[in-house]
């Protein structure tokens, strides 16, 4: 058809994707719908043996198959009562700092994203955990939800994490590789949030009170050690286990979650925590999260290959390339529009459809894609914690004691000040490269 | 008369989904099982077998397809809910109504129509799996895709016709499936 242009498909297509997903219809209706529509405009009939095999792809793609066995793993974990210990252990080791208990709750979070490849278990529990006995030490609620909220949220960041499964093959970029590009954004991040907590409860000690000896309990310092080898050496054990093998490039990550998802199995029966109907539970979400996934990706899939074969990638390339101000200007106009899709629209539709688009540009601006990825994984980051789709707070909120007398603008007051550390993250990211390029430069 | 046939019909269909998510659930342990297995044989017994990875496949496929239906039921595909939430729940049926006509059956259509076709072309040539030098006949895990394809289909004229029926009458078909709750894959 004549009026079928490049132009006309690449926009047609976005705003056909971007009003229909704004309707509030599940996601990948209208990412799909956009794809069948346009492919049958363009090239009729011969669509359908396009859509099939491409949504064929997916639902054999063993990287995949990661997905589901991180979200069983961290649903097992969450069962299993370990992130209790591991606060009880530091509790008593640094609740007598100011702002400890919130430190200890990044740190908690630090060490649950890199046997998580998710948010939601990270979060609740937490939110279970931890605030309470902030709330009742009297910290500010801002503070400690924020904490929360900002250590749980690396959990999609810092390896392994579900994020990086689904970013690596829209990019073409190995998962392995991923996995060890994200430790020093993690971890950067990480202490950020921490040195953020030290002071911020340094200039005002009000906010987060130190816990006197007494209301710790007088352990011993042996005591104290042996609580924390107890509580955390199971859990490193796992964590090098799953890490450990994909970073020496012995298994392929999908190989290390179900290590990983076994572990986990084994770990809440070491803790006495094991019950065969928590196993068909986390089954069940785990079976509601991976179709999820799974709908998206077929349905962008679907999208990406006729916007490709309909022109649309060459149009994006040239009003890219010939972007006024240069590469540093695109960079932002990316970055900026990733944040703001990011505080929308759920990160895998954003993945799934951006990144295979955007991919082939970002070698000829002259950025490395693992850097460039890591850039987007970062900013997302972000809208993990900036309403209106802030994913941290609806998991805090959902968990949270009613008592405790958490409100909604509390949450936000909590995280915003994170939101503005990400950002200056992204910063050093842009300044010293190799926080990201270094480790896997070392595989 | 007509509503409580159809009451049965659509009741029927969503026990249908829920029996399938059922059966998925020990598809989950079985994914993890192969995959397992995999490792310790490879890894352990230097002895990796030839059946893991096709085995593991279809059983990630068969998840992914068959329950699509059933999360559409229980409301866990993702919807971006800014403007959603402040709709009416009249307006939030007449939106999922159109979304589904312009967007959803589309799509469902294609997949039935070549996962059908694509099965019946399995049969006639028997086809293989190829990513291994296992080579198993592709026609069964075809259809399993094709199935679920066709229960998510049905699923969907479920959801829809509750939604025609809310406009309509403006009573619920059959009690309120649980309120949308946001979850997603993180």
């Amino acid at each position: 058809m004549d009026m079928m242009t490049p132009e006309f498909v690449t926009i047609g297509m976005f705003l056909v994707l971007f009003f229909g997903v704004l309707t509030g219809y599940p996601l990948a209706a209208p990412i799909g719908g956009a794809g069948v529509i346009f492919g049958f405009l363009l090239f009729g009939d011969s669509v359908f043996d396009m859509v099939y095999a491409r949504v064929y792809a997916q639902l054999t793609n063993t990287g995949f198959m990661a997905v589901p066995l991180f979200v069983f793993m961290g649903g097992m974990l969450e069962r299993s009562g370990i992130a209790k210990r591991m606060y009880e252990s530091l509790y008593v080791c640094f609740g007598n700092f100011r702002g400890g208990l919130a430190i200890v709750s990044i740190l908690i979070g630090t060490i649950m994203a890199a046997c998580i490849g998710v948010i939601a278990a990270s979060i609740s529990m937490l939110t279970l955990v931890a605030l309470p006995v902030m709330i009742q030490r009297g910290y500010d609620k801002g503070l400690a939800t924020g904490s929360i909220c900002a250590g749980g949220t690396l959990g999609i960041l810092i390896p392994p994490s579900i994020m990086l499964i689904v970013y690596g093959p829209a990019a073409w970029i190995s998962v392995g590789k991923l996995f060890m590009a994200a430790f020093g954004p993690g971890l950067m991040l990480s202490v950020l949030y921490m040195i953020y907590i030290a002071v911020r409860s340094f200039l005002q000690p009000s906010m987060a009170p130190s816990v006197s000896s007494a209301e710790q309990g007088n352990y011993t310092t042996f005591q104290k050690i042996s609580m924390v080898v107890t509580s955390l050496v199971p859990t490193l054990l796992l964590i090098l286990s799953v890490l450990g093998a994909i970073y020496s490039g012995i298994a392929a990550p999908t190989e290390a979650a179900a290590v990983g998802a076994v572990v986990s199995i084994m770990l809440t029966s070491l803790y006495g925590q094991f019950r065969f109907k928590d196993i068909m539970e986390v089954a069940q979400s785990t079976i509601k999260l991976t179709c999820m996934v799974l709908l998206i990706a077929a349905c962008s899939t679907a999208f990406v290959s006729v916007f490709l074969a309909g022109g649309g990638g060459q149009i994006v390339e040239s009003f890219i390339l010939d972007f006024p101000g240069g590469k540093w200007a695109v960079f932002a106009a990316i970055m900026a529009v990733t944040f703001i899709l990011g505080a929308f629209i759920d990160w895998v539709g954003i993945i799934f459809v951006l990144v295979p688009i955007l991919s082939p540009i970002i070698p000829r601006l002259g950025f490395d894609p693992l850097w460039f990825a890591m850039m987007i994984i970062v900013n997302l980051q972000m809208s993990f914690l900036t309403p209106p789709f802030a994913y941290a707070m609806f998991f805090l909120k959902g968990a949270a004691d009613p008592a405790l007398g958490i409100e909604t603008k509390d949450i936000i007051r909590g995280m915003l000040p994170f939101v503005g550390i990400v950002a200056v993250g992204l910063m050093l990211l842009i300044i010293f490269p190799q926080i990201v390029t270094w480790l896997p430069s070392t595989m | 008369m007509f509503p409580s046939a159809l009451r049965k019909i659509i009741i029927t269909i969503d026990r249908m989904s829920d029996v399938v998510a059922k059966f998925a659930k020990y598809l989950i342990l079985g994914l993890i099982f192969v995959l397992i297995y995999e490792v310790v044989a490879r890894y352990v017994f230097n002895k990796p077998t030839i059946w893991a990875l096709e085995t593991s496949q279809m059983i990630f496929g068969a998840i992914g397809a068959l329950c699509w239906g059933y999360t559409l039921k229980i409301g866990g595909h993702v919807r971006v809910d800014v403007f959603y939430t402040m709709f009416s729940e009249k307006w939030k049926a007449i939106v999922d109504v159109v979304m589904t006509l312009i967007f959803l059956f589309p799509i469902q259509y294609i997949l039935i129509h070549s996962g059908i076709k694509w099965t019946l072309f399995a049969l006639k040539v028997n086809e293989k799996m190829v990513d291994s030098s296992w080579l198993p006949p592709s026609w069964p895990f075809r259809s399993v895709l094709a199935i679920g394809f066709i229960l998510f289909f049905i699923q969907t004229v479920s959801e829809f016709t509750k939604n025609v029926y809310f406009i309509i009458k403006g009573d619920r078909l059959i009690e309120a499936s649980p309120e949308y709750v946001k979850e997603g894959l993180v």
